[in-house]
């Protein structure tokens, strides 16, 4: 009785995004590594750059329990977890990442703070704070503070303001802003101070700053690249070179690596060589992916010729920030203030001349389908991410009303693969390849430039 | 003295009378669309098997997803309360019961006969008989034998979704696979015992622990459930018969804390007629 | 106007909530809708805006919502949307969203992406009580001043906003009066009785929310025979209740509710602003830091123990001076800031001894029976 083994992973088109898993299991092994030698560490949520550097700028190594979860739902050893943490009465609803966080924090605290065996990865040694974080969803502090539960450490939740279209256009508005977020970032460093006896070392943050730019620069100018067309690189690519921008910005190597990931690319684009080949239609896909199943994106391409040009705003380095900004600006956590606040509002004067709001998770996409001349959008709804959710729908309805681009919608999860169902995606797929071809006339005859 | 419980559940309905010390007469059949305003009859039934007349039964409690509005019981009782009775009438070291019924799955944590708590799966036919059926039907089955097939497997097939519409689908995958049936309802058994430790786990799984409902006839489910929990797990002789045995336990509880010219006026206005479902606007609640 | 008083004239409040913003905007006044228990009705008031609290609907099926939010999030904030989509909030002459949690704040910014009133106004809520959160929000507070009296067509005074929040410093004292008559055995008020009152004063002006009040306590102080004696006293914790449905349900199956810690309940009205010489400062600590919502996370304070008691402290008393033998955790399913608190606040009422009973609801009154023997089970289990 052969079962025919299929494959989940998928294999990615660039060279440098094969290489990129490296950087995942890298920051696990040093946090870990620095546990064994007694040094701090924590455990902290992608907070968009703002705590994140400035910890590991006063010696203290992280690791983050969501890039575990991603992590241990594409190898798919999350359900245990899951399920562990839904034994103790945490709703089945709440985030998949934070399932599997409280799942395994559960577990390392009843196995006395010794990393189990089995854990996916190594797993992740026990941290001396958890830096929780309020940009994007309630989960990033809520999920934290239920993890000191098992661990008697304490909590930091760094603000994040949540901006309005209209708001984000009041006189001074933004500088109220910034104005807080310095303030919060401030107090930060005071109670990294005051938990380690350590002071900050401000010229290591400022370095460290300044390798973050560069890198996402560079990441950036990727972005730019992959509006031609053949796309150069596509989705299953970006979600493996993302790691090191989103997590490692600050580190040489990942600078080091990223300029590989331009010139692969580049070159490329230079001379015309797609990512997939045959490329026929380009996509979005919003927002977060199944980790657990990534290979069928591949099958999309060999049967249909789907790139997916571009996707998940959420996890992109934003442009570098304005040269105005930056002037004058010689308080590091300013510049960090600046460089986050900007990140999530950059796409503001699209949404105020779509009159419509939300920026985050919605205003990118009305843009790039121009940009990235897109045919239509994969709509991913997550039972358990809500924020990466809440707005599809109000997503896809502007993506028709004000450009006629077409989306497409197939339910599933992040790391719970048992809510995912690959036979509907692709026949949902196929049905929608004809819808494309229906709107890039439609849009040909209304004058659209893609 | 003689006392009935019913326990009208939505897919079987269970009638036990007792006298003062055993159980006397029973009675297990279909609720079906039809039978199920008949709950009367199927008392009246069960106590002509021992030639007994309804007015001679001196306290009837109902219980089940039935239970509201059953014109000839003297009292309703939630279901998680009359199995927590019926299960520790039978097994009095009983701390965990595990009830998976046609409808929905419960977990009761008893403490010296009394309920100490409880949690109940909503919803979703996931974790629930309902799943079986559904398994059973797909695969062109009986629903009682498909625990017995599934012990036949020495390699369990990987089912990763326990939402009852996908796992139909992956069914098909792996027959489709060339997996044979035992190995896939094998893998099934797995998920769903997974699934209910899972829930049931929530209030703390203990020592002796009994299974009851329909699930509990299923040996593949109580095997995988077993291995999960670590030791053997109790079931009744008739583990459908525990709520409503509990219900007829009460009820000889109640009828002893009232005098017997109560019980004869209690008696005297009781109506023998057929079971009204959920009338919202209802207000009488004997229970309560 | 109208002879209906006390908790007759509540019930029927309670029928149409809007109906009496409907009347007094046909007399010339503004309303102003707003979600949630964070924008300040103090700021609204003194711009001369009635205040009303957009609410949901149990009994509303949702079917507009579907094209515009997923099935995945918060169903009272579905609802929320869907009645708002079918037309029931046209006559708002302001819309106050808020980012009480994710599920307002995105619904804040669609319904401003499709539905438009004269005045709407984003009001950004920190996540947490720290020192430059409170200075944040007091800054978020005059700018929504700023936006309001844009459109009031009066101009705003600080001696008017101080006037508001006596007014309504006297409504919190007299829901909280209310309130302490549920501590006697049997409780004066039932669960249903308490959430129409609860609901009608967020939908009336506060006077004649404070008459009503003083109707209500003065009616149910003589009554003679109140909701009674049932097998349980409980707490309700969770988001919210707006539907007598549910209460009616949970107070069917024998079980008595003497005191909430619900958004439409005591945690909207529980605590006074201060009386501060610079309004907005007193505004800002009340409904920032003062309103206990586990949406505003507190800094890690101490042990285990010590950081519990001071997130949780309030529950313990409450659940003492309401002398409750039982704990309902209402949460709406997909309620993310209560459902990741679920195992630490049901470990905390367990420890003192008070049994908890967990539901994930649905918010539809059609998917309120298959609760019933939950109730059931648990008001035996705790009578």
């Amino acid at each position: 009785m052969e079962q025919k083994k299929k494959k989940t992973s998928s294999a990615k088109t660039l060279q440098t995004a094969r290489e990129a898993g490296n950087f995942g299991k890298r920051i696990l092994a040093s946090a870990r590594l620095a546990a064994e030698e007694g040094k701090p560490v924590a455990w902290s949520m992608v907070d968009w750059w703002l705590g994140g550097t400035i910890a590991k700028a006063i010696g203290i190594e992280l690791c983050y329990p969501e890039n575990y979860g991603a992590f241990c739902a594409a190898v798919r050893k999350a359900e245990p977890f899951l399920d562990y943490a839904e034994n103790d009465g945490v709703p089945n609803t709440t985030c998949g990442y934070a399932r599997n966080g409280i799942g395994y924090t559960r577990r390392l605290k009843e196995n006395n703070f010794i990393i189990p065996e089995d854990a996916p990865g190594g797993g992740m040694p026990k941290p001396l704070f958890l830096l929780g974080c309020g940009a994007v969803c309630d989960a990033r502090y809520k999920w934290f503070q239920s993890m000191g539960r098992y661990m008697d450490v304490p909590v930091w939740t760094l603000e994040f303001p949540q901006t309005g279209v209209a708001e984000f256009f009041m006189p001074g508005y933004k500088e109220e802003n910034i104005k807080f977020m310095v303030r919060e970032l401030r107090s930060f460093v005071e109670f990294l101070e005051k938990l380690t006896g350590r002071k900050m070392d401000w010229d290591n943050l400022s370095e460290r700053l300044d390798t973050t730019f560069k890198t996402h620069e560079l990441a950036h100018k990727v972005d730019l690249l992959r509006k031609s067309v053949p796309s150069p690189a596509v989705n299953t690519d970006f979600w493996a070179i993302m790691i090191p921008h989103l997590y490692l910005p600050d580190d040489k190597e990942a600078l080091a690596f990223y300029q590989r990931v331009y010139e692969e690319v580049k070159y490329k684009v230079d001379n015309k060589i797609g990512a997939i080949p045959n490329e026929k239609y380009r996509m979005a896909f919003a927002e977060l992916p199944p980790w657990h199943t990534l290979g069928i994106f591949d099958e999309f391409a060999a049967k249909h010729g789907i790139a997916f040009a571009i996707e998940s705003w959420n996890y992109h380095a934003p442009s570098p920030l304005p040269e105005s900004e930056r002037e004058g600006v010689n308080d590091p956590l300013e510049l960090i203030a600046r460089y986050s606040f900007h990140k999530f509002n950059e796409y503001t004067p699209t949404a105020q001349l779509n009159c419509m709001d939300p920026t985050i998770f919605t205003a990118p996409y009305l843009k790039w389908v121009e940009d990235y001349r897109i045919d239509g959008l994969f709509c991913h709804p997550l039972l358990s991410c809500r924020p990466a959710t809440y707005t599809l729908m109000h997503l896809r309805n502007l993506l028709m009303e004000k450009c006629k681009v077409p989306s497409v919608v197939v339910e599933g999860d992040i790391v719970d693969l048992r809510v995912f169902n690959e036979e509907e995606a692709h026949v949902k797929i196929e049905a929608f390849i004809e819808t494309m071809d229906h709107y890039r006339e439609i849009r040909k005859k209304e004058g659209f430039e893609w | 003295m003689f006392f009935a419980g019913i326990d009208i559940g939505s897919t079987i309905t269970k009638v036990v009378v007792r006298n003062e010390k055993e159980i006397i007469s029973t009675l297990i059949r279909p609720t079906g669309a039809e039978h199920r305003r008949m709950a009367h009859e199927a008392v009246l039934e069960t106590l002509q098997k021992v030639n007994l007349g309804f007015e001679e039964v001196d306290y009837i409690i109902a219980t089940g997803y039935g239970r509201i509005n059953v014109p000839f019981a003297d009292a309703q009782i939630s279901e998680i309360t009359c199995h927590m009775r019926g299960v520790n009438w039978i097994f009095p070291g009983v701390k965990t019961i595990i009830d998976v019924g046609g409808q929905d799955c419960k977990g009761i944590k008893v403490e010296n006969g009394k309920m100490k708590n409880f949690i109940m799966n909503d919803k979703c036919a996931a974790g629930t008989g309902r799943f079986l059926e559904i398994i059973a039907d797909t695969l062109g089955l009986a629903l009682e034998d498909i625990g017995e097939i599934s012990l036949r497997s020495k390699k369990p097939a990987e089912i990763s979704k326990t939402c009852t519409i996908f796992a139909e689908q992956e069914i098909l995958l792996r027959l489709s696979e060339g997996c044979a049936i035992e190995d896939i309802l094998a893998g099934l058994h797995k998920a769903l015992a997974n699934r209910i430790y899972t829930m049931v786990g929530k209030i703390k799984i203990e020592k002796e622990v009994v299974l009851t409902g329909g699930g509990a006839k299923n040996q593949g489910l109580r095997k995988w459930l077993e291995e999960k929990i670590g030791y053997p797990v109790l079931v009744a002789e008739e583990p459908l018969l525990t709520g409503a045995l509990g219900a007829a336990v009460l009820a000889q509880e109640k009828a002893g804390k009232m005098s017997d010219q109560d019980l004869a006026e209690m008696k005297k206005n009781r109506k023998l007629e057929a079971v009204t479902f959920f009338k919202e606007d209802s207000t009488s609640n004997p229970g309560a | 106007m109208n002879e209906l008083k006390g908790l007759a004239r509540a019930a029927q409040i309670y029928l149409d909530p809007q109906q009496r913003a409907r009347e007094l905007k046909a007399e010339g006044k503004k309303i102003a809708g707003y979600l949630c228990c964070y924008p300040p009705v103090e700021i609204m008031t003194a711009l001369g805006y009635v205040p009303i609290r957009i609410l949901g609907d149990m009994n509303e099926p949702i079917t507009e919502a579907d094209a515009y939010l997923p099935t995945v999030m918060c169903a009272f904030y579905r609802s929320i949307l869907d009645v708002a989509m079918k037309g029931r909030y046209d006559f708002l002459d302001a819309f106050i969203g808020a980012h009480a949690c994710d599920g307002a704040e995105r619904v804040s910014y669609i319904w401003r992406s499709y539905l438009k009133s004269p005045c709407s106004f984003y009001l950004d809520v920190p996540h947490s009580n720290h020192a430059a959160a409170i200075d944040f929000f007091k800054v978020q507070l005059n700018y929504l001043k700023d936006e309001l009296e844009k459109t009031s067509g009066c101009n705003f005074s600080q001696e008017a906003l101080r006037e508001a929040v006596k007014l309504y410093n006297k409504q919190r004292s007299l829901v909280r009066s209310l309130y302490k008559l549920n501590r006697q055995d049997p409780p004066l008020v039932s669960g249903s009785e308490m959430l129409q009152v609860m609901v009608s004063i967020m939908c009336i002006p506060a006077e004649e929310g404070n008459s009503l009040l003083e109707e209500v306590i003065e009616e149910v102080s003589n009554r003679s025979a109140g909701p009674g004696q049932k097998k349980g006293r409980i707490l309700i914790w969770g988001s919210l209740i707006d539907n007598i449905a549910m209460t009616k349900l949970i107070e069917d199956c024998g079980l008595n509710i003497v005191i909430d810690d619900t958004a439409i309940g005591t945690r909207s009205f529980w605590v006074d602003v201060d009386e501060t010489s610079d309004p907005f400062e007193g505004l800002a600590v009340r409904y920032l830091d003062k309103i206990v919502c586990p949406r505003t996370f507190r800094d890690t304070k101490g042990t285990r123990s010590e950081d519990l008691d001071n997130r949780f402290k309030y529950l313990k008393i409450m659940a003492k001076e309401w002398n409750v033998n039982g704990v309902y955790f209402n949460i709406i399913r997909n309620c993310d800031i209560h459902g990741y608190e679920i195992p630490e606040v049901r470990d905390y009422f367990e420890d003192i001894g008070i049994p908890v009973l967990v539901i994930e609801q649905d918010y539809s009154t059609t998917a309120l029976e298959p609760l019933r023997t939950r109730f059931q089970a648990f008001a035996e289990n705790i009578g």
